[in-house]
């Protein structure tokens, strides 16, 4: 049907020759709407063109994203395959088309480009190569004459390009160029169409990839939120607990508790917590500050920890109270006292005196005082201070209002929330895993007796948590038995602290004797651990020979695993004598007497054997109750004792400077004289009676040197001219003659010194009364065992 | 044998007209200096008027401008004939669908043969058609 | 005088050629080019008139004897174009029968390409039969090639 030639035809050829045109056309319509499939419709579109107009080499190409370049999708008739050559817009009869989005027919091909190469050869014999560009090598017929390209547009909008090609001079009349334009329209339509379902089928899948995607990625970070939010949920629950603590619950005890700090908490009066030790008393002085919305700050303070400010020795040490500091902190908030019953007694007025105004304020609304909240705890039994009389001001005024915290066996159902609590926060604390506790601990942990209440659950806990090796806790009658091995004893709780070790309260592991461990830093000197070793074991033994009654007794001594040397000692209830006199004053003559007399008799034995003590003091004289027999008294610390001349100075001499200590240390000590006897212990005893009746020392320093220099020198002012009470002559006699420089002047030995002070004539003599009556009256608990000691450093 | 002289290019003529081999083409300065050129393409306008392409300044496009009359000179080869256009230069454009189809053609040539820039269309050069004559070869018949 | 490499050309590659007139009224006139004849001494050309070219030519050349001769080679498209004057016309002879005879085959060889199926002799019948030669005197010489540089004047040189 080609229609490259001229001339008239036959009308009636004509007819039948545009009938057979419309044929294809509608046919081509019908096959080419029926596929979205692409490949179907570049065939239907191809074989078409070559039906209509019999150019046997046709091109589709179609338009590359970037719309720089049209790549051919769809060939017919080359021999060399054109698919997936591209063409640049703008580049030959393809390239115009697409730019100009016209059609083009061009039907001398060769004498245009002839004609174009003549002007070439022109240009380059001028030597003007440089205007040229390269020839391009299109896709198609490399020598058509006859090129006919056709636009496919979509409303305007270019999607490629139907190109075909002759090798022979070809042209179109009006008529098929018109037929061509409409074939390749349809063409077009169809293109598009299959293009958009493709893309939409392959947005669809990527649409689903996505969403799948999606939805993991959901369910990823819902799972990852969700285990944020359990653990915030159990950290601002474990924040809860920290201050919460043993509030942990639910037994009747608990609940009443709470209800009390609901009710206490927006109050303002001073309050007091009882209990027992270790009850959680601190943590129910946190929940009372918190409930009670007061803006200012918790301010603990730990009267016990007050006294150390004012101990005696070192010299020098100050005496500036923090209480007033604490009290400016609290402002605004709580002040929590612990243990308010050993607030030293220097200490009580102050603390009076604010509680006083305070509750005026409060009754007349008078001038504004600070606004505390005052909580103090103490353990001590009231009930019978309370019905004997005896019962301190501030007492008095603390115990108005008060709450009771029960003890951790009348709250046997809340243990196993509670160990469950401890265990994690340990576990998490060592960062260790564990899932709880066995069912057959569990039982043991419920019915054990637990004298030290939360605390000791606590202890006990955190101790098996760290040595368990697996993740179920196994807690046997060793762990609950006080904790930490110190050869056959384990530590129940601390008694006191010194420069040199720790004192605790011990108990046997089988007879359950209790007993005082003092355990020795083993580095406080410079020694060699051997040497340490071999000094220490031969001071013990020495120690341990000593048979007075009035020598604390040692009942066995090592190192422990932590390389720690102790002593285990019988345990003692009483007080020593620098607790006496420091809280209730000088003593009278005739108890200093009997005291005195007492250590003689120890220093004798010791003596005896060749040892000195070297450091007599009276925190080294310990006042306890024996059976029915009160202020029976015991020599301690004969850790620094040496044997008699020869010996070289021990491991247990502290700070390095001398033995002793510097406030009571005798002038040949001093010197460092190595001919050292008894008598040095004498001028140490006299420096501690002279205290115990006077409540100061025989010479005042600033610092240790001083001391030492006004023991070497200075001669001491007589006691009864710095004391308003009684002091006999002889005993001021005896006392003097034993500060004397010379160790020559002094008694010749205890032995003797007892028999001097066996002869000092005391108007009112100290008996087993008087002694009963002052320690009813002084330290009850103890009297009543309910109280060992006074944790006395 | 001269046949059929017309004022008007006939449908038969088109596609002389892309195909012409050579078309060539015959113009006079107004002294009367006549000049020969070659030309590589007649288009059809309408049935009144050709379009002829401006390249490059030549002495055929002064001399039209001078003398507007052109004579033109296509061959059909297969046909055996030649057809003779009188033409009158009317004007020249830059633009429009005549110059747009013209330089489509001049510029996917140019562009594949490296020319872009140099074989360009400058101007469609309108001529009207003043006469049209058929001239066929009598080779046959001497043959 | 026509330079060498022009002659050569002339007679062994241009395969066809147009001649251009003018009337009284500077109507320009064409005529096909059969063949073409230089002179020995290279200051004329012959041109070979076709038979249907004829009517309107000597009747120009009288009136005022200005004629341009473009001869080209096919399909590379060297074109030179020689203006000249007008000297006589005459009758062919058989030398220029001769002439023609390889012009045509040289045509009809170039648009063999074109039109491969075409019957040989419809290509040879496109160099027409002439009937007329018509001698003018070579005055100028021009490069018709085309390109930028067609128009160029090869002849007289600027040195003359």
């Amino acid at each position: 049907m080609a229609d490259s030639s001229h001339g008239q035809d036959d009308p009636a050829a004509e007819l039948a020759r545009k009938t057979a045109e419309l044929q294809v056309v509608q046919r081509v319509s019908s096959e080419i709407n029926t596929t979205l499939d692409l490949e179907e419709i570049y065939d239907i579109a191809l074989r078409t063109m070559d039906e209509l107009f019999e150019f046997h080499h046709a091109n589709i190409l179609l338009l590359e994203p970037g719309g720089e370049t049209l790549m051919v999708v769809a060939s017919r008739g080359y021999e060399n395959q054109a698919i997936g050559g591209r063409v640049r817009i703008g580049t030959g009869v393809v390239g115009v088309v697409a730019q100009k989005r016209k059609l083009l027919q061009v039907s001398n091909l060769g004498q245009q480009r002839a004609y174009a190469a003549a002007q070439r050869r022109q240009i380059m014999k001028a030597g003007r190569h440089a205007e040229l560009g390269d020839t391009v090598h299109v896709p198609g017929l490399p020598n058509a004459e006859s090129q006919i390209a056709i636009p496919l547009l979509i409303r305007d909008e270019l999607i490629g390009v139907f190109s075909i090609e002759s090798p022979v001079r070809r042209t179109f009349s009006e008529h098929k160029r018109g037929l061509v334009s409409i074939v390749v329209n349809q063409i077009a339509s169809a293109i598009h169409n299959a293009r958009l379902y493709e893309e939409q089928t392959r947005t669809a899948k990527a649409l689903e990839a996505a969403n799948a995607t999606l939805e993991a990625r959901v369910a990823e970070r819902t799972v990852a939120l969700e285990r944020e939010l359990r653990v915030a949920h159990e950290l601002l629950s474990e924040a809860r607990n920290r201050v919460e603590g043993p509030l942990l619950g639910e037994s009747a005890a608990v609940r009443a508790l709470r209800d009390a700090i609901a009710r206490e908490a927006p109050r303002t009066e001073p309050l007091l917590l009882t209990g027992p030790p270790g009850a959680g008393e601190d943590t129910v002085a946190h929940a009372l500050h918190g409930a009670s919305r007061r803006t200012g700050a918790f301010i603990y303070v730990s009267c016990p920890e007050l006294r150390t400010h004012l101990r005696p020795t070192p010299p020098g040490a100050g005496s500036e109270l923090p209480l007033a500091n604490k009290f400016e902190l609290a402002v605004g908030g709580t002040l929590f006292l612990d243990a308010v019953h050993e607030l030293p007694s220097s200490l009580q007025p102050a603390l009076q005196q604010a509680l006083d105004r305070d509750e005026r304020s409060r009754v007349n609304r008078a001038s504004p005082v600070p606004d505390v909240r005052v909580i103090a705890s103490t353990s001590r039994d009231l009930t019978r201070d309370a019905q004997s009389g005896r019962l301190d001001p501030i007492m008095r005024l603390l115990l108005k209002t008060r709450i009771a915290l029960p003890a951790l066996v009348d709250r046997r159902d809340d243990i196993p929330m509670l160990v469950d609590y401890f265990v994690r926060r340990h576990a998490r604390q060592l960062g260790k895993v564990v899932d709880g506790v066995s069912a057959e601990s569990m039982k043991r942990l419920e019915t054990y007796m637990w004298p030290g209440n939360i605390r000791e659950l606590r202890t006990v806990l955190e101790r098996a948590v760290l040595l368990s090796k697996s993740t179920v806790l196994e807690i046997d009658e060793e762990l609950l038995d006080e904790g930490v091995a110190v050869g056959s004893y384990r530590l129940v709780e601390p008694l006191g602290a010194g420069g040199m070790g720790e004192v605790w309260l011990a108990r046997h592991r089988l007879l359950a004797r209790p007993a005082a461990v003092k355990l020795i830093r083993h580095d406080v000197t410079g020694m060699a651990h051997e040497q340490l070793v071999q000094r220490f074991q031969r001071e013990a033994q020495v120690t341990a020979g000593l048979r007075s009654p009035h020598t604390v007794q040692l009942y066995d001594f090592g190192v422990n695993d932590s390389g720690s040397f102790y002593y285990v000692m019988e345990l003692l209830d009483g007080l020593d004598l620098q607790r006496i006199v420091t809280d209730f004053g000088p003593q009278p003559a005739e108890r200093v007497i009997m005291l005195l007399r007492q250590t003689c008799r120890s220093l004798a034995e010791a003596h005896a054997h060749g040892l000195v003590h070297r450091d007599i003091k009276p925190a080294n004289l310990f006042v306890t109750r024996l059976g029915s027999e009160y202020d029976y008294l015991k020599v301690l610390d004969f850790g620094i004792v040496k044997d008699q001349p020869g010996q070289e100075a021990t491991l247990l001499s502290s700070q390095g400077i001398t033995q002793g200590t510097p406030a009571f240390m005798a002038p040949e000590l001093v010197f460092g004289e190595n001919r050292i006897d008894g008598r040095a212990d004498l001028y140490s005893l006299a420096c501690t009676a002279y205290w115990a009746l006077t409540g100061q020392l025989p010479f005042r320093a600033s610092t240790a040197a001083q001391m030492l220099l006004h023991h070497a020198q200075t001669p001491p002012v007589p006691p009864s001219e710095v004391s308003e009470l009684l002091i006999p002559p002889e005993l001021e006699s005896l006392l003097m003659m034993c500060l004397e420089k010379n160790p020559a002047k002094r008694s010749a030995s205890a032995l003797d010194l007892d028999s001097r002070l066996a002869r000092v004539r005391c108007e009112w003599p100290w008996t087993e009364d008087r002694a009963r009556e002052w320690w009813e009256a002084h330290a009850p608990d103890i009297v009543a065992g309910r109280e060992r000691v006074r944790k006395a450093p | 044998m001269a046949e059929k002289f017309l004022t008007r290019l006939p449908a038969e003529i088109r596609p002389v007209l892309d195909n012409g081999v050579p078309a060539v083409m015959v113009t006079c300065s107004a002294d009367g200096i006549p000049n020969v050129t070659i030309i590589s393409q007649v288009h059809y306008v309408d049935d009144t008027h050709a379009a002829l392409s401006f390249q490059f300044f030549s002495k055929t496009i002064r001399n039209v401008r001078e003398n507007p009359k052109a004579y033109v000179m296509v061959s059909d080869v297969i046909g055996q004939a030649n057809w003779v256009l009188e033409l009158e230069f009317q004007r020249s454009e830059t633009d429009g669908p005549i110059f747009d189809a013209m330089d489509m053609q001049i510029e996917a040539i140019a562009s594949a043969t490296g020319m872009s820039g140099i074989f360009k269309l400058r101007a469609a050069d309108i001529y009207r058609v003043l006469s049209v004559e058929k001239l066929s070869h009598v080779a046959r018949a001497e043959a | 005088m026509i330079p060498g490499r022009l002659v050569t050309f002339l007679e062994q590659h241009a395969n066809i050629a147009m001649a251009g007139t003018r009337n009284r009224d500077l109507v320009p006139y064409g005529h096909r080019v059969s063949g073409w004849r230089i002179s020995a001494d290279r200051r004329t050309v012959t041109a070979l008139i076709s038979e249907q070219f004829t009517d309107r030519l000597v009747e120009s050349l009288e009136d005022n004897g200005e004629l341009a001769l473009t001869v080209e080679e096919y399909p590379s498209h060297e074109t030179y174009q020689l203006k000249g004057r007008y000297l006589r016309h005459r009758p062919l002879e058989s030398e220029d029968l001769e002439v023609i005879e390889r012009i045509r085959g040289r045509f009809a060889k170039s648009l063999r390409p074109l039109y491969p199926d075409a019957p040989d002799d419809i290509l040879r019948a496109f160099t027409l039969t002439p009937r007329l030669a018509v001698e003018f005197e070579v005055r100028e010489i021009y490069l018709q090639t085309p390109g930028p540089g067609a128009g160029a004047r090869l002849v007289p040189t600027a040195d003359g």
